[in-house]
Order: C-alpha cells, then sequence, then structure tokens
C-alpha cells in the first residue's frame, strides 16, 4: 500500500507534458493499433526507436518507467514463459514431458515481450505527464461524438472528476481502518476463508459509513454554489490542441505507415 | 432512497454518491489476493462490494454506473492501453452479472427471507458468474488478448478454463455474495437512523 503512487503524473514543462491530453489519449491508441501490425526484427525496431525518442522528450527519468511495468511484470513472465515452453515448431532445444523450449518459441516469446513493454511504455508516457483531471477531460473530448446519441459525456466526465478526487481521501480512510483494526488485533492477511471474509465487515463498514458523509458534504456544497447540472459547467483549465500535437501526429503516422511497408506479409 | 431522481436535490446527492462509491471500489482494488495459482492475474478483491451496495441503494443502474465508473477510473490511472482494456472490460462484465444476479435472485427468491434466501441468492450469483465468466473467457477474452500479444498456445483452452477461470469464478461468487450480505445486514440500519 504505501508504495502506491496515485496517477503517477510527475511535474514538467517538457513536450509531451505540454501536448493536449486528449491528443495523448488518442495517440497512444494508435500506437497500440500500429503494434498489432508489427512482426518482423524491423518493425520492432522502429517502433522501439520511436518510444525511445518518446521517453527523451517526456524529460521523465527510465527509472520511472521501470516502475511503470513493476505491477505487470507477473502477467509478463507468465505470458512469455507459457509462449516459450507450449508453442511447437522450429529446432527443439530442450524438452520435456508437455514442454519444450524451440528457436521459433524463444524468437516468438522475445517478441512478445517487447510488444509488452512498448504498450506499457506508452502507456506509462501518457500518465506519467498528463494529470488524472486532464485524461478525464481528454476523455469527456473524445467520448463527445457521443453526445448525438443522447449518452451524458458531461455527466461522466463530472463523476470521473468526483471520483478522482476522493480516491487519496478514501486511500488513506482505508489505511487508517486498516491500522486500527490491526491495532485490536484482527488479522486481514492470513486464517481460514470463513474467518477473513468475517475480518472484511470491520474494515468495510466505516469505509461506507465515511463515503456517505463524504458525498453528502460535496454535493451540499455543490448546491449551496448553485450546481443544476453537468452540461454548463465552466472549467478551470481548457485544453486546446497546438502545434505540438500535429508535429508528432505527424511522426507517429510516418512511423505508422513505415510499418506497414517494412512487416512480413 | 431508491428513487429520488426527480428533484434535483436528490439528484445531484446520488451523482455524487454514485462517484464516491466509484472511487471507494477502485480503492478496494488494491486490497486484492490471487488465489488460484495457475492464473496468477486472477485476483480476488472487495471492489464489487460498492457495486453491489449501490445496487441496493440506487438500483440496478446505478450499479451499472458505479462499475462503469471504477473500469473508467481503473483505466485512466493505470495506463489507458489496450491490454489494460481487457482486462478492465472482463472485471466490468464480471460487476455487471453480480449486480444483475443479485437483483434478479433478490426477486424471485422473495418468497423465503433470512438464512435461507441469503445462501440461495448467493448461490445464484457464484453460479451465473462462473457460467458468464468461463463463456467470456473462451470466447472473448483469452482469445483476445493471445491475439494481441501475438501468442499461441500450444494446449487446448478449455483446460485453462476448467482448472483456472470456473474455480476461481465459484469462489469469487462465494465470497464476495458471503460479504456482501454480512456488510448489507450491519450497514443498510445504520443509514437508515441518520
Amino acid at each position: 500500500m504505501s508504495n502506491f503512487l496515485f496517477g503517477r503524473y510527475l511535474p514538467g514543462k517538457s513536450w509531451v507534458h505540454q501536448m493536449s491530453p486528449q491528443s495523448k489519449l488518442m495517440l497512444s491508441f494508435y500506437f497500440v493499433i500500429v503494434i498489432f501490425f508489427a512482426n518482423n526484427v524491423w518493425t520492432y525496431a522502429s517502433l522501439s526507436v520511436l518510444i525511445l525518442i518518446v521517453v527523451v522528450m517526456s524529460g521523465v527519468s527510465i527509472g520511472y518507467f521501470l516502475k511503470g511495468i513493476r505491477p505487470l511484470i507477473w502477467l509478463i513472465i507468465f505470458t512469455v514463459l507459457l509462449q516459450i515452453l507450449f508453442s511447437s515448431g522450429g529446432h527443439v532445444y530442450w524438452h520435456f514431458g508437455p514442454f519444450s523450449v524451440s528457436d521459433t518459441s524463444l524468437i516468438n516469446g522475445g517478441y512478445i515481450f517487447v510488444r509488452f513493454l512498448l504498450i506499457i511504455m506508452i502507456s506509462t508516457v501518457l500518465t506519467l505527464t498528463t494529470t488524472p483531471l486532464a485524461i478525464a477531460d481528454g476523455v469527456q473530448t473524445v467520448l463527445k461524438p457521443l453526445k448525438k446519441v443522447h449518452f451524458p459525456v458531461d455527466t461522466l466526465a463530472l463523476m470521473l472528476s468526483i471520483a478522482l478526487r476522493f480516491v487519496p481521501t478514501l486511500m488513506d480512510e482505508m489505511e487508517t481502518i486498516l491500522n486500527a483494526q490491526r491495532s485490536r488485533g484482527v488479522d486481514f492477511g492470513s486464517g481460514s476463508l470463513k474467518h477473513r471474509i468475517q475480518a472484511a465487515v470491520p474494515l468495510l463498514v466505516p469505509l461506507f459509513t465515511g463515503a456517505i458523509n463524504h458525498a453528502e458534504n460535496l454535493s451540499t456544497a455543490m448546491e449551496a454554489r448553485g450546481f443544476t447540472d453537468s452540461e454548463h459547467r465552466s472549467k478551470y483549465r481548457v485544453y486546446r490542441w497546438q502545434r505540438k500535437d500535429t508535429i508528432s501526429w505527424v511522426a507517429f503516422l510516418l512511423v505508422g505507415v513505415l510499418v506497414l511497408f517494412i512487416r512480413n506479409n | 432512497m431508491e428513487n429520488s431522481g426527480k428533484h434535483a436535490q436528490f439528484a445531484t446527492t446520488r451523482l455524487v454518491e454514485m462517484s464516491v462509491f466509484a472511487g471507494l471500489s477502485y480503492v478496494l482494488m488494491f486490497l486484492s489476493v490471487p488465489i488460484i495459482p495457475i492464473v496468477p492475474y486472477m485476483r480476488l478483491d472487495l471492489a464489487d462490494m460498492p457495486i453491489l451496495l449501490g445496487t441496493v441503494l440506487f438500483g440496478p443502474v446505478g450499479g451499472m454506473t458505479i462499475a462503469g465508473l471504477k473500469a473508467l477510473l481503473y483505466w485512466v490511472t493505470t495506463g489507458a492501453d489496450v491490454i489494460n482494456f481487457i482486462g478492465v472490460g472482463s472485471s466490468l462484465i464480471s460487476s455487471l452479472v453480480l449486480i444483475w444476479a443479485y437483483y434478479l435472485a433478490d426477486r424471485l427468491f422473495s418468497f423465503t427471507s433470512g438464512w435461507k434466501k441469503a445462501s440461495l441468492v448467493v448461490l445464484t450469483m457464484a453460479v451465473s458468474l462462473t457460467i458468464i465468466m468461463s463463456l467470456t473467457n473462451w470466447l472473448g477474452v483469452i482469445p483476445l488478448y493471445m491475439n494481441l500479444i501475438g501468442m499461441k498456445l500450444g494446449f487446448p483452452l478449455a483446460t485453462v478454463i476448467l482448472s483456472g477461470v470456473v474455480p476461481f469464478n465459484f469462489i469469487k461468487g462465494i465470497v464476495v455474495g458471503a460479504v456482501f450480505y454480512l456488510i448489507k445486514n450491519s450497514f443498510l440500519p445504520r443509514l437508515k437512523f441518520r
């Protein structure tokens, strides 16, 4: 719990920081689609070069990116191992029962690893250079077309911002309650399933009570300030499309075209 | 408490309460434990508690709103990428199954009450979660995931599902249902006295 970094945002003034959230959001989508088309060494290499340039331009040290990989490390190891041990074909180096290691499985395992790395890197760039609130704003902009089908995009964005605002508060409260219960001798980590289920009650009930109190206070405050609906809200920060966004898009599109040309068909 | 949508005043309170519940669900997601060794990425957490409680307080649509919001929240803060999207999507589906299984079973078994009803509802939740999550994993989640990262599996998918997905979801359904009933019975009465 203590090493939990909410939102992971690092303040800065780099090129990537200054891009508008909606364009960063769309760019990371686009990049993952391009990763789909990569299938040989050259395509992976060009995408890796692109991501390295992005990392350098974000002005964030590489250590933070490695931290971004850590929560997913088990999923990565599991997938890569599964791929290496169970895929068939190629020259077999070693086998035991259903497991076998061959040159194709090693190469495929390596590709999967790089693919993971690329996808994680691009999303880490996004979350390291953009505050959660800015991403919520970007989501609102990206989803705007859904307004045509009467999807409440603005209300959704407002609810998302409120939820984001309360996450650190609730996190602290959970920590406090956990410690309070531990000091009374409640053991959350061990014991039978029945025991653990019962231990969840003294954690959850105060959390819910606190949450309801927060919500009532905030809604009273909102009404006192004349909140009626979320569609006619004004914004403190307005994000606009800039020249930096256009230039980045051009660069990414060029790499996308390059990947389409050099991939194996 | 359940339908106060017409008045703007209650609408704001409901909107904020649902948002805070989504935040709470997100927070609870970080207290998770893996329970079955062969599928270490399937972890049991209490994130469905605020969602189910929200279903009781605001109805199934409210519960679905909270579930959707929590999914969005997770996706926005941990990296808006496609691999995440699959995980978030499948956890959203499982929340939706729990919401509707609870809601419908609660109506269906209204002829009994107390212990009997609670166990019937919890069992319905667990069984429907197991069936639907096995199907989505079999037909959607796992093939999609493997396609996305370019993986080829050397053994039948059914093995993974029978030995990993089925027991996980059944245990999850039972645990979530049991904790939910315990919480509901000790939390809702307090809410009424306010």
